[in-house]
């Protein structure tokens, strides 16, 4: 019994030609890749890619799903806003609480409106009592 | 390998929390208890000293809870124009041009206690510290509470503007309904158009108002002698506004309710 493992396939070295243009040279480059992938793995390859039935629905399933996560992250939008740049003296922004919309006419949507108003004006506090300075002590001495 | 670089593609970016004027407002009023905590360590320390024979052990104990009460004071008022200057951000009422001024106020103030804050050292004797306080009392005294009474009443006249504000929508609404009733013949133009006119006047009284409350509290920065005077002035003109405010909203109800009924 032979102990040495015996190469599922041999070893045939391509040969390194000048392509010319982008594809040839992208071959190439595979080329001098492939002669340096341990024999083992491109027995592997090699038997996984000789087996149509396996490696067409693996790498049609695979190429979908990538397909699938480039598109989302191309277009699925919202995630990679940019941020928007700081500016020395912070502009102002008034921030607007988002109204729910309103059902009913515009008469009934305006009698509403005119209520909760009123209600506003009645809490109004002219003092703004809570802002008010806090009560410091700036006798500091003995 | 694959796995992490799809899930660091795929990760959302942390959302950073929202700083607003309740945050704000928290941050005060923490802030707030912080100093009220360290007046009253200085206080102990100092009755300490003064009652306990002034031995060089308590001094330095006087000293050194003197320097963090005056550290801690330093950032309340930072923290506390922060949150002036949230509210003025947050403000429906004021146009961009105001709330710019204001803020070129506020930030003055603010840079110049973070400025003091960084000035105090660990080795600063009590004496020192005596005079670093002197120069915190006069800029109060002298710069911030006059933008402070600026910004209250600023804040004031916003909150009345944005009610106004909304008020004017409302009735703009109304008057196109009555337009449109008066066109198709559904509505008669009187009474309407006495009350529109009441009501022209009730907004512009509204805005005279206004204008006079931001007049008013200008005049601080001219009348050194009495700066708490303009300040009630200007509140008061703030307060008789109340009443014409309370007005427009009963006006543009009896509108509406006509304008229902007819």
């Amino acid at each position: 019994m032979n102990n040495d493992p015996q190469p599922l396939v041999t070893e045939n070295k391509p040969s390194v030609e000048k392509g010319t243009g982008l594809l040839g040279k992208l071959k190439n480059l595979f080329a001098i890749f492939w002669t340096k992938v341990p024999l083992p793995i491109k027995a592997g390859i090699t038997k996984f890619t000789s087996n149509k039935k396996i490696f067409l629905p693996v790498t049609i399933s695979l190429g979908a799903i990538f397909l699938v996560i480039i598109l989302g992250l191309i277009f699925g939008g919202g995630s990679a806003k940019p941020a928007p740049k700081k500016s020395p003296t912070p502009t102002p922004v008034v921030q607007k609480t988002p109204e729910a919309s309103e059902s009913g006419d515009v008469i009934s949507i305006n009698e509403r409106k005119l209520n909760a108003l009123k209600n506003q004006i009645k809490t109004l506090d002219v003092n703004q009592s809570r802002l008010q300075l806090p009560p410091i002590d700036f006798e500091i001495s003995f | 390998m694959t796995v992490t670089i799809l899930v660091a593609l795929l990760a959302q970016p942390a959302k950073a929390q929202t700083f607003d004027y309740n945050k704000a407002f928290e941050d005060y009023q923490y802030n707030l208890t912080l100093y009220r905590q360290s007046f009253s360590d200085y206080e102990n320390a100092k009755n300490a000293y003064l009652q306990g024979g002034q031995t060089l052990p308590l001094k330095e104990a006087a000293r050194q809870k003197t320097l963090a009460m005056l550290k801690t004071r330093n950032q309340l008022l930072v923290v506390y124009l922060t949150a002036l200057r949230q509210k003025i951000v947050e403000d429906r009422g004021l146009v961009f041009d105001e709330k710019n001024t204001l803020f070129g106020k506020i930030d003055q103030e603010v840079a110049w206690y973070l400025s003091d804050k960084s000035n105090y050292r660990d080795s600063d004797s009590l004496e020192n510290l005596f005079t670093k306080n002197e120069a915190v009392k006069d800029r109060f005294k002298k710069n911030t509470s006059l933008v402070v009474s600026e910004v209250l009443i600023y804040i004031g006249v916003g909150e009345q503007a944005g009610l106004r504000i909304d008020h004017e929508n409302i009735y703009s609404t109304l008057k196109s309904i009555i337009d449109a009733g008066v066109a198709s013949g559904k509505l008669s133009l009187t009474p309407f158009n006495h009350w529109l006119s009441d009501i022209d006047a009730t907004d512009q009284l509204l805005k005279d108002k206004e204008s006079a409350a931001k007049a008013e509290i200008q005049k601080i920065y001219s009348q050194s002698y009495s700066p708490k005077g303009n300040y009630e002035s200007s509140l008061e003109i703030l307060s008789s506004s109340l009443l014409p405010l309370s007005q427009l909203n009963e006006f543009l109800t009896e509108v509406l309710n006509y304008i229902k009924n007819q």
